[in-house]
């Protein structure tokens, strides 16, 4: 009851952000939209209309959250088209790396911190953990930067940008491309090299996004591990004979499984997201995040408003639901005390 | 805290006080992309940038702006969000509730995110950049010194001073204040990394610090096409920045901190 309450609350705070975001900023919104010199009056009001400024606070409001609730979002100032139709492709880009990155990292990530845990104090785990110290401490820009110039540019090995080759004119049926490049005409037209075009383009780009997020769940699953093994109950079942892989198995994995995937998941979407922003912007890929910091860069305020209500209300509603799958999976949720 | 092993940092206050004798600003264009090297004197160490800039004094100062205004932005918000943060566990009721659920809406949105947005709606500039950064890093400080404070609230101490009479200020004062300096040091400082890095990532996508004023992010950004010809010009600002992002990653984890302390932050 509380959380659905807070929930709502934080949707309703994402939505007053989003409003405000024209009316905040200094200066005369429709000045701002139409430059600064020589305006037609006329024109002018045309457009205070179409942003409905002529009306006072409380109503715009109003209209704002009902016109999105009929999935009126408005025109990009810079293309005029419909934001929504703009956003959508863009949306799916980001989603298909972004999934990508973050089953990756969770993968990569607590397999190396099981290790981690298991030849703790060894020589191998010192040399691997200050590495990581060291790798989580390369900003993700220039590590991009890097990955482009080594394996792009000299040896020639990854594209250096987009989502896939030109020679590829896929028709979209679901906008995401690896699934897109399989089914259909797609496929009778080029068979699997779609597919591979696409997946050699996505290769920078997730290890340039999931390097952050594999050290720090490394690190976490690493330390609950630890945790766990000093357990008495583990000591336990040493002592009945259990073997190293039954204990793993039965005690420690179903103990850290729970804290690890609450703790990693929600961490990772806003890694995720962050990520996406800067990667999506050093490999032009057409993604939301590019998105963003495009039509900042050009002051386009709708677009702006609404790509902040979209990630906002994106990442409130994945929290919401992994906190409930946790509950689903988390025995020590389901009784209520 | 800070021990005799983190001496190294002279050095780089001796670089900040040469920052009084450097020029980053004069463009020579005979000089244009000159390569790292020694033959052209020491202020052409490093080479120059695309317009005929000394890369030297550009690291230099770019360094200085960057960590100078995280450290104003880490203080400036430590601060403030400390005092919320005890404000709230201290007083309880309504206050409290309002001030902790603020600051989780705002922590629900990541970092970059919410600095982007501040700085579309008000424009790119140093102060924009100083605000956009304190309204991210205040609700974690909100956060985790409530979450100390209400630890320690609980201890025996506490009702010991509050028994013997004294007032709440006094309390902050005398008993949570040396009691979580260290772990709020410790925050501050992984903080301080963090920041560093924002600003970095703001500065390369243009929203950061403005033009002419050095900074390594936006260096990277303008040298991003020179690249294949002249690597220096990428290499050495991120360099610079992970070495620094690392060495205040190095002191933060290695901070001492005592048992009470750990226990207080574990649970």
């Amino acid at each position: 009851m509380n959380r659905s309450i807070n929930f709502f609350i934080s949707i309703f705070f994402i939505f007053l952000i989003s409003f405000f975001l024209i009316r905040l900023a200094p200066g005369d919104p429709v000045l701002l939209m139409l430059g600064d010199r020589g305006n037609d009056p006329a024109q002018y009001r045309i457009m205070m209309e179409s942003l409905g400024l002529n009306y006072p606070l409380y109503e715009q409001l109003k209209m704002y959250i009902l016109n999105i609730f009929k999935g009126n979002f408005g025109n990009s100032i810079v293309s005029g088209k419909s934001i929504i139709v703009e956003l959508l492709p863009r949306w799916k880009a980001s989603f298909e790396l972004g999934l990508i990155v973050f089953i990756f990292s969770f993968f990569i990530g607590s397999i190396l911190g099981i290790y981690l845990a298991y030849k703790f104090n060894s020589k191998v785990e010192r040399i691997l953990s200050s590495s990581m110290l060291v790798v989580y401490c390369i900003p993700i820009f220039w590590l991009g930067l890097l990955l482009i110039n080594i394996f792009s540019l000299k040896f020639n090995l990854f594209p250096v940008s987009g989502r896939i080759g030109y020679e590829f004119d896929l028709i979209s049926y679901t906008g995401f491309y690896l699934i897109d490049s399989l089914i259909g005409d797609n496929y009778k037209n080029y068979s699997f090299t779609a597919f591979f075009s696409c997946l050699n383009h996505m290769v920078l780009p997730i290890i340039t996004m999931s390097i952050v997020p594999i050290v720090s769940i490394a690190k976490i699953t690493k330390v609950s591990i630890l945790e766990v093994l000093r357990k008495d109950y583990i000591l336990t079942a040493k002592s009945l004979g259990m073997s190293e892989s039954s204990i793993f198995f039965k005690h420690v994995l179903r103990n850290i499984l729970v804290p690890v995937l609450t703790i990693s998941s929600l961490y990772l979407i806003n890694v995720t997201v962050a990520g996406a922003i800067l990667t999506e912007t050093i490999f032009s890929w057409p993604g939301i995040g590019r998105f963003l910091v495009t039509s900042v860069l050009s002051r386009d305020y709708p677009v702006i408003q609404v790509v902040i209500l979209f990630i906002g209300v994106f990442i409130l509603i994945v929290n919401l639901i992994l906190e409930m799958l946790v509950k689903i999976i988390d025995p020590k949720q389901r009784v209520k005390v | 805290m800070i021990n005799k092993k983190h001496v190294f940092i002279f050095p780089f206050v001796l670089l900040g006080i040469s920052c009084f004798f450097l020029d980053p600003y004069t463009q020579n264009i005979d000089k244009v992309l000159l390569q790292p090297g020694l033959t052209n004197g020491f202020s052409y160490i490093f080479g120059t940038d695309y317009i005929g800039r000394s890369y030297l004094d550009r690291l230099i100062l770019g360094g200085i702006n960057t960590i100078g205004l995280a450290l104003i932005i880490v203080f400036t918000s430590s601060i403030f969000g400390f005092f919320l943060g005890c404000y709230a566990a201290i007083r309880k009721g309504t206050i409290e509730s309002f001030i902790m659920r603020f600051s989780d809406i705002l922590m629900s949105i990541p970092g970059i995110l919410l600095a982007i947005v501040i700085v579309a709606i008000f424009g790119n500039g140093v102060i924009e950049l100083f605000i956009a950064l304190v309204i991210v890093l205040i609700p974690r400080f909100i956060r985790f010194s409530h979450s100390i404070t209400s630890r320690i609230n609980t201890e025996l101490y506490i009702t010991i001073a509050k028994v013997t009479g004294s007032s709440k200020i006094q309390i902050l004062k005398n008993e949570i204040l040396p009691n979580s300096k260290n772990l709020l040091m410790q925050q501050s400082i992984l903080s301080f990394s963090e920041v560093i890095l924002e600003i970095s990532a703001l500065g390369f996508l243009g929203l950061g610090i403005p033009a002419p004023l050095p900074e390594w992010g936006a260096m990277l950004a303008e040298s991003r096409n020179y690249f294949s010809t002249n690597p220096y010009l990428i290499i050495l600002p991120g360099l610079c920045l992970m070495l620094v992002v690392l060495f205040l990653n190095y002191i933060g984890e290695n901070l001492t901190i005592n048992k009470r302390e750990k226990n207080a932050i574990k649970n």
